[in-house]
């Protein structure tokens, strides 16, 4: 059964979701308990699957006992077991924090099933984006993934309909760009296995496929990015329930962020591969773009709106990692990754506990809300602190590593840009806590709830968590995750290769 | 550089691919929207069929077996797109954009 562990944690929540939908008709009780039991199992099987990992390194299973290049390989590294504890942590703190909604909904039992069956379906294409290392398969989870997602919007809010449609048909048709990749790389190499990939390319040294399937791998997560950007998702920003945008702001568009670094660092690294100078500018170009969701998010009367802006201005950060490509940029960039997931999350979660219908959110509701509410006041701040980068919060250490990766590489375009972003967030956390604790009118109403609490404490207390031991995480599960050539190991180290080629 | 067959097979299905994905953007009704998607993921499966026969006649399984997964794939996710295409009219009444567009700014 140990043997097996891999495969069990991918296809738990994945047996869940048949078994969930049916439990679904029979009583919401045996429902909310069956829920339960499979997140206990995930943990239970994650655990394990820690322990595993962390005394022997990468732990490669093939599916059905075919070998790679022909089979499919499941890998597990200490950096994935411990992204997915964190994703199914961000999971379970969804459906916990859903459970008032769905109580106000007695007549909804199947829609309840249903809603949780599609977690699960979620979680389980997001293990496989972590876990798979077959281009193809990739595909499979990113479509199953946002099908998923669609479903979640259109269950939680029934006037999604129309834009749940747009987010999966333009999400599938983006998607469509990774099988074009897929069939480019096999192709020119004759495999779909990651790291058989990356030893055909070093071999064959074709850097026209390696610009080519960039390009489309990056084109083809250009939805997931682009989630929850107001502008494109107006509608499904108000009207969707705040613990469904942020189950799929953090997991979902996050997932994808790790998912194109391991793309990029260890598929398509062709050594010696010189970007265009107009992908250069391009890339440059985004950074500033993506900054500038902060400007916006500054600019929203609506709190929702405007936490929306501030997670996919956030993917900046994670870009900025990418193009500097350095051993404390891509330490910084996974640190952040680990934050943004909880902040995202957190964020939305708290907005939740301040709206009383579907419909708008004004920022003016926030006034006093660390009098009346202490817990989600300090729990708000710890976000807010977090994305502007202030100690111990988790967000300040990986900023820390992104500034200390740009000063090594003297790249001073992007210093500028995180220090405006950090300047703009600075101002704008003081206005925050002026204004959460500001004296203002008496009947400010602020509608709590118990079980809403716990998830936002938890997500909290989680980034403080890891901003305090960031160390054991970034030596235990991190620098594991670099590539090799930033790893501290012995000789022989072949630094391009994700495996040596014989 | 000779132009084989294979040139004008693969240019042939990267036309279609196009004009697809043309129509995928452009079109006014959502079922002409994933129709459109619907033929830009057959060319994208002819692509990977075209593939199989790369080396010198030769069958290569691989290709066959993707473009068949991919095949199957794609029907779920055509029928997941119509099932939003039912709720959607179900609500709107049409499934013509300009229209539900109109009908949700009311």
């Amino acid at each position: 059964m140990r043997e097996h562990l891999p495969v069990l944690l991918l296809i738990l929540p994945l047996l869940a979701v048949p078994a969930i939908t049916a439990l679904s008709f029979s009583s919401t009780l045996i429902n909310r308990l069956s829920v339960l039991i499979v997140f206990v199992l995930g943990w239970i099987f994650g655990s394990e699957a820690l322990i595993e990992v962390s005394t022997h390194d990468a732990w490669s299973y093939n599916l059905g006992g075919w070998a790679v290049p022909w089979g499919i390989e499941l890998v597990l590294t200490p950096f994935t077991v411990f992204l997915a504890g964190v994703i199914w942590f961000i999971g379970m703190a969804t459906w916990f924090y859903g459970l008032p909604y769905w109580m106000l909904r007695r007549g909804e039992m199947v829609k309840e099933g249903l809603f949780n069956a599609l977690l699960f379906l979620l979680m389980g294409s997001v293990f496989g984006l972590l876990f798979l290392r077959d281009l193809l398969n990739l595909y499979f989870c990113l479509e199953t993934g946002l099908a998923a997602a669609a479903g979640l919007l259109v269950v939680g809010q029934a006037k999604n309909w129309r834009d749940g449609f747009y987010f999966f048909f333009s999400g599938s048709a983006a998607a469509s760009f990774l099988l074009l990749a897929a069939f480019f790389l096999y192709a020119s190499t004759g495999t779909l296995n990651l790291n058989d990939l990356l030893a055909q390319i070093f071999i064959s040294k074709n850097a026209v496929i390696v610009l080519t399937s960039g390009v489309l791998t990056a084109l083809a997560f250009t939805v997931p990015f682009s989630f929850p950007a107001p502008y494109f998702f107006s509608r499904l920003v108000g009207q969707t329930p705040s613990f469904v945008m942020g189950l799929l702001s953090s997991v979902f568009v996050r997932v994808v962020v790790y998912v194109l670094f391991i793309l990029f660092f260890f598929v398509l690294n062709l050594p010696g591969f010189n970007q265009p100078l107009w992908l250069i500018v391009l890339e440059y170009m985004l950074i500033p773009f993506f900054f500038w969701h902060f400007v916006l998010a500054f600019q929203q009367k609506d709190f929702q709106q405007s936490v929306a802006f501030i997670s996919v201005a956030q993917l900046g950060t994670l870009l900025m990692g990418f193009l500097i490509g350095s051993k404390s940029a891509l330490t910084g960039t996974l640190l952040e990754l680990l934050s943004q997931l909880l902040v995202v999350a957190g964020l939305f979660f708290i907005a939740g506990t301040l709206r009383t219908a579907p419909g708008n959110l004004p920022i003016a509701r926030l006034a006093g809300l660390g009098r009346h509410r202490p817990w989600t006041g300090l729990a708000l701040i710890v976000f807010a602190g977090s994305i502007v980068g202030i100690p111990p919060t988790s967000g300040s250490l990986g900023k820390w590593y992104l500034i200390q990766g740009a000063l090594e590489r003297n790249n001073w375009a992007l210093l500028f840009f995180i220090g405006a972003a950090t300047l703009l967030n600075l101002i704008y956390f003081i206005k925050l806590i002026v204004l959460i604790y500001e004296h203002g009118e008496e009947d400010a109403d602020h509608p709590s709830s118990g079980a809403a609490k716990v998830p936002v404490l938890a997500l909290a207390l989680g980034i403080l968590m890891l901003g305090i031991f960031h160390q054991n995480v970034i030596q235990r599960f991190i620098e594991p995750a670099l590539p090799k050539a930033f790893q501290n190991i012995s000789m022989p180290n072949v630094p391009f290769l994700g495996k040596q080629v014989e | 550089m000779a132009i084989n067959s294979f040139f004008i097979v693969r240019g042939l299905i990267l036309l279609l691919g196009l004009v697809a994905f043309y129509h995928l953007w452009t079109a006014s009704h959502l079922l002409k929207k994933v129709m459109a998607w619907l033929i830009f993921q057959i060319s994208i499966v002819l692509l990977w069929i075209s593939s199989a026969y790369v080396y010198h006649g030769h069958l290569n399984p691989l290709p066959q077996v993707a473009a068949f997964l991919i095949l199957v794939f794609t029907t779920g996710i055509l029928g997941i797109m119509l099932v939003f295409c039912l709720g959607i009219s179900r609500r709107h009444d049409t499934l013509d954009i300009e229209k539900i567009n109109h009908g949700a700014s009311l």
